[in-house]
């Protein structure tokens, strides 16, 4: 994160949810290796426990596959998945912060439109309101 | 006319050779030290772990993860049924964890769900 980033007051306010063809979808910044990236399009999904990126975006910060990861099949809706479990160092939403958070990183090839997903571990963790009406997402 | 008549019983062999089905060591004493795109062949769910019998090898990847990486997601596109991993052959057992479609262990899934 740049120092100006820091001294900018617009990382307190609440996020902005964009419906693009009907799926909420919200900004997300992702730090790790010293790096960071902000992703536009990830869509707010309360019915996955997990929180997912994709390969692509992930190595630009620093993330790849390791011979020695924890990997995971997810299987359910449109087929089967190859997952990795990872760590973000930070994860940001507006005024949402997560540090140390776990991940799980695949193909996404079901979505192949969206750069990730938040699932409810990250909406939990943070104590996250999703306002439908004002639609925003902030911390409660 | 012995070898005219065994001809195509035999180049229709070579299509089955071709299609290796091995345990996860052989893989690794085989193609040592480095990336793999591998699809499990005999596997079933044993108390939320994979337990992966045998395997195919589908590429050999070198040091670099990236090139295996591009050929899973182009293979999982066309065919998203199929189980495909890519690993590196240092890994030495497989431990793969099975997830529900809400990205929960199967061991933790059902325990409050009356079914």
């Amino acid at each position: 994160m740049k120092y100006s980033t820091v001294l900018d007051e617009s990382w307190r306010m609440p996020t902005k949810i964009r419906l693009i063809d009907r799926l909420p979808r919200i900004a997300v910044t992702i730090q790790a290796n010293g790096q960071s990236i902000t992703l536009e399009n990830v869509l707010i999904d309360t019915g996955s426990v997990t929180t997912v990126f994709k390969t692509d975006q992930l190595s630009q910060v620093g993330i790849g596959l390791l011979d020695n990861d924890i990997v995971h099949t997810m299987y359910g809706i449109g087929g089967r998945e190859f997952v990795i479990a990872k760590r973000l160092d930070t994860l940001y939403i507006g005024d949402l912060v997560a540090t140390f958070f776990p991940i799980q990183m695949s193909g996404m090839s079901y979505a192949p439109e969206l750069d990730g997903i938040i699932g409810s571990n990250f909406l939990l963790q943070t104590g996250a309101i999703i306002d439908f009406k004002a639609l925003e997402i902030r911390r409660g | 006319m012995f070898l005219l008549l065994t001809f195509p019983l035999l180049t229709f062999n070579y299509g089955y050779e071709r299609a290796k089905i091995m345990t996860w060591q052989e893989i690794r004493e085989k193609y040592p030290n480095c990336w793999v795109l591998v699809e499990a062949f005999d596997a079933t769910t044993e108390n939320g772990m994979r337990v992966i019998n045998t395997l195919i090898p589908l590429g050999e990847f070198g040091d670099d993860y990236k090139p295996a990486w591009d050929r899973y997601k182009a293979l999982h596109q066309l065919a998203r049924e199929r189980e495909l991993y890519v690993l590196h052959t240092n890994r030495e057992e497989l431990n793969i964890e099975v997830l529900d479609g809400f990205g929960r262990k199967l061991a933790d899934a059902y325990q409050n769900t009356p079914h």
